[in-house]
């Protein structure tokens, strides 16, 4: 094929025939279609001819001409309509229809290009004209393949996009996320920007019966946050369970962060620790919004005071960390800035039009996750947050139920160097057995080295003075309902009932060993919510004695192996000692 | 609108004047910003005029950072604001030269 239009310089250029291939052309007069063909040929195009719109559309699906030029009136089906049924075939590609009209009439040009035609030509055909229109459309068709090129490597781009945040959402769920102790009292809540969301939350138990928490967010979405969130959490988890504190935490964390990240990317955090034994909480806080603690009824905001993490090599943690004491506080809230920013359509953040509010439902712990994503729905109505929303709430009373051991020697309660303290709280729904409390106990080898009868005698005397507290301080069952068998069966029903589902309240043990040069001296104090025994109908009880009654057996035997026995007024806190 | 930037002192002190959102779709204007400035110079970002910024744009704050080295990297923004409010959280007042100006 070979390009005879050559006389016309300007679009010489654009006359290529590779880009030419095949015209087909419809016309019920056969001196038309040879005409046309004559031309369309000495142009570079193949060529091929239907009579009518029938033919002309099993032609175009069996041919996929690059041109059709098409007459408007014929036999059977006329242009336009055949036109319309080749545009709704062509999705996709750009297949130029040009009509060839007789009349110059603009009510048909404007019908013809309704129906889908992209351009007219007066018949007779001017070939100068005809190869002027070719050329205009061959333009708009390469841009129209362009373009088509780009949204296909758009759409795959998209496709890859959402492939890589798959990824990094099943990295971050299966190796960030897993290792996740779960902790009851500790509630989060997350609706993130993407996919992966650059927040990460991570709960360790500390090796002394605390809790360490923290909430991390990194600039960025997608895989780029999820590079920084798996060493991250290596990190966090080995050097919890390793017992190391925060601030050498923070170092290493910072160090593996300014190694890894780019310069551009950082980890906001704040992390918290919460040490019953000690009674007090230690944080630090860099680049967050503050947190948030209810203690009694106000709620007060610890500002964050230092640098996210990954910025500066040298880092002075330990002069960064906080504390304070845990007397009076019910729950912990924190939070990435995600939350203050969410906008709504007006462009208003969250934090101006409805965070008060939420505060004070979080303040009342009244079903607060829902309410929040119930405003937050209210706020975005259906957008996407620009980052992501993260909170964590901590219940202090549910996260701290569970064993809190303690190897400290502490200098107030055991001031000699061999001694130890261990204390304990349970409740608040996860009431402990008190076999239970004692394995922990005995796990921790603190027994090891005692004579076994004394071990007896301490685990006797704890089971005696535990359950007391269990049955009576915080179920508040009556001892004289075992008077009868029935009664003492419905009694351990009752107790059992209770023990599945436990009234909210907390028993404090507290075990206080002193070794002497031999043997030694341990305190026992068992302490319950209740409010405390009759102490003279105990007396009364005590002076008849039945040994076959069913019930008020206990007290005696804690008197008779205690050393001493202390009941402090009003019955709700029994020191006990052993001694030798 | 965006990021206008001059040069004084024989392209040793660069102002960049950023308005409106500042954030990550800035990223290709620092970058180009970064590469033409010369090793050592100092920086002066005029925030007075933004109205938004996120952290990709503290990121792109520690991009100029690093390359002043030791040089100064200052930031002017209005108190009160939300680049202040921004600036503050993130305690990046200790890492550049904060000049808070009051509002007109």
């Amino acid at each position: 094929m070979s390009d005879q239009c050559n006389t016309d310089g300007s679009l010489n250029l654009v006359f290529k025939p590779v880009s030419r291939r095949l015209a087909l052309v419809v016309d019920d007069e056969p001196i038309n279609c040879v005409i046309m063909q004559s031309i369309l040929e000495k142009m570079g195009f193949e060529t091929a001819i239907a009579h009518d719109g029938y033919e002309a559309i099993e032609a175009f699906e069996l041919l996929a001409p690059d041109f059709v030029f098409m007459d408007v009136i014929m036999p059977h089906m006329d242009g336009r309509e055949a036109a319309r049924c080749i545009k709704s075939m062509t999705s996709g590609r750009f297949t130029p229809i040009v009509f060839l009209t007789a009349l110059d009439d603009p009510e048909e040009v404007h019908a013809c290009i309704e129906a889908g035609g992209d351009d007219y030509l007066s018949k007779p055909v001017d070939p100068r004209l005809l190869r002027t229109r070719i050329y205009s459309l061959e333009r708009i068709r390469s841009l129209y393949q362009k373009l088509s090129r780009q949204h296909d490597e758009l759409l795959f781009k998209i496709a890859e996009e959402q492939e890589n945040e798959a990824l990094a959402n099943r990295v971050f769920l299966h190796a960030v996320s897993a290792h996740n102790e779960p902790i009851s009292g500790l509630d989060s809540y997350s609706r993130p920007a993407s996919c992966f969301s650059g927040d990460l939350v991570l709960s360790c138990r500390l090796g002394q019966g605390g809790i360490r928490v923290m909430l991390g967010d990194f600039t960025g979405h997608g895989l780029a946050a999820a590079i920084g969130a798996l060493p991250t959490s290596e990190l966090f988890h080995a050097m919890t369970r390793q017992g190391r504190s925060i601030p050498e935490l923070l170092t290493e964390l910072n160090h593996k962060l300014c190694r890894i990240l780019p310069d551009d990317r950082f980890m906001a955090a704040v992390l918290i620790d919460i040490d019953p034994v000690k009674g007090e909480f230690c944080y630090w806080s860099g680049g967050m919004p503050p947190f948030v603690y209810k203690s009694k009824d106000q709620l007060i905001y610890h500002s964050s005071s230092g640098l996210p993490l990954g910025i500066l090599e040298n880092y002075d943690f330990v002069s960064e960390v906080g504390s304070g004491r845990l007397t009076d506080i019910e729950r912990i809230l924190l939070m990435s800035d995600g939350l203050l920013d969410v906008r709504n359509q007006e462009g208003a953040t969250f934090s101006s039009c409805g965070f008060k509010d939420l505060m004070d439902s979080w303040a009342s712990n009244d079903g607060f996750f829902s309410a929040l994503d119930e405003r937050l729905d209210q706020h975005c109505q259906n957008r996407l947050p620009d980052d992501d929303v993260t909170l964590v709430s901590i219940d202090l009373e549910k996260a701290l139920a569970v064993l809190n051991v303690s190897s400290d020697q502490s200098a107030d309660l055991s001031p000699e160097p061999e001694g130890w303290e261990w204390a304990l709280a349970s409740g608040g729904g996860y009431l402990l057995d008190h076999s239970e409390v004692i394995t922990a106990l005995t796990d921790t080898k603190y027994l090891q080295d005692w004579p076994a009868e004394q071990a007896e005698r301490l685990q006797t005397l704890f089971g005696e003075l535990y359950n007391n507290a269990i049955e009576h301080g915080l179920f508040g069952l009556d001892s004289s309902l075992k008077s009868t068998p029935d009664g003492f069966h419905l009694y351990y029903e009752k107790r059992q009932a209770l023990f599945d589902d436990p009234p909210p309240g907390q028993i404090r043990i507290q075990m206080t060993f002193l070794p002497r040069q031999q043997g030694g001296c341990l305190r026992l104090v068992v302490q319950d919510p209740g409010k405390g025994y009759d102490l003279t109908r105990l007396s009364e009880l005590e002076q008849h004695d039945d040994p076959s009654r069913f019930w008020g057996r206990g007290m005696q035997l804690v008197r008779s192996l205690a050393d001493n026995l202390i009941i402090h007024p009003p019955g709700n806190r029994v020191e006990a000692e052993l001694r030798w | 609108m965006g990021i206008t930037s001059r040069t004084e002192n024989q392209g040793r002190t660069i102002f960049i004047n950023v308005t409106e959102r500042f954030d990550f779709n800035q990223h290709a204007v620092f970058r180009k910003l970064l590469n033409d400035a010369k090793d050592g110079c100092e920086f002066v970002v005029d925030l007075t005029a933004a109205e938004y910024m996120d952290s990709s744009a503290l990121g792109l704050l520690l991009l100029l950072r690093k390359k002043a080295g030791n040089n100064r990297v200052e930031l002017r923004y209005v108190k009160p604001s939300a680049i202040e409010k921004v600036v503050s959280a993130s305690n990046f007042s200790r890492l550049f030269d904060c000049k808070a100006v009051s509002p007109l």
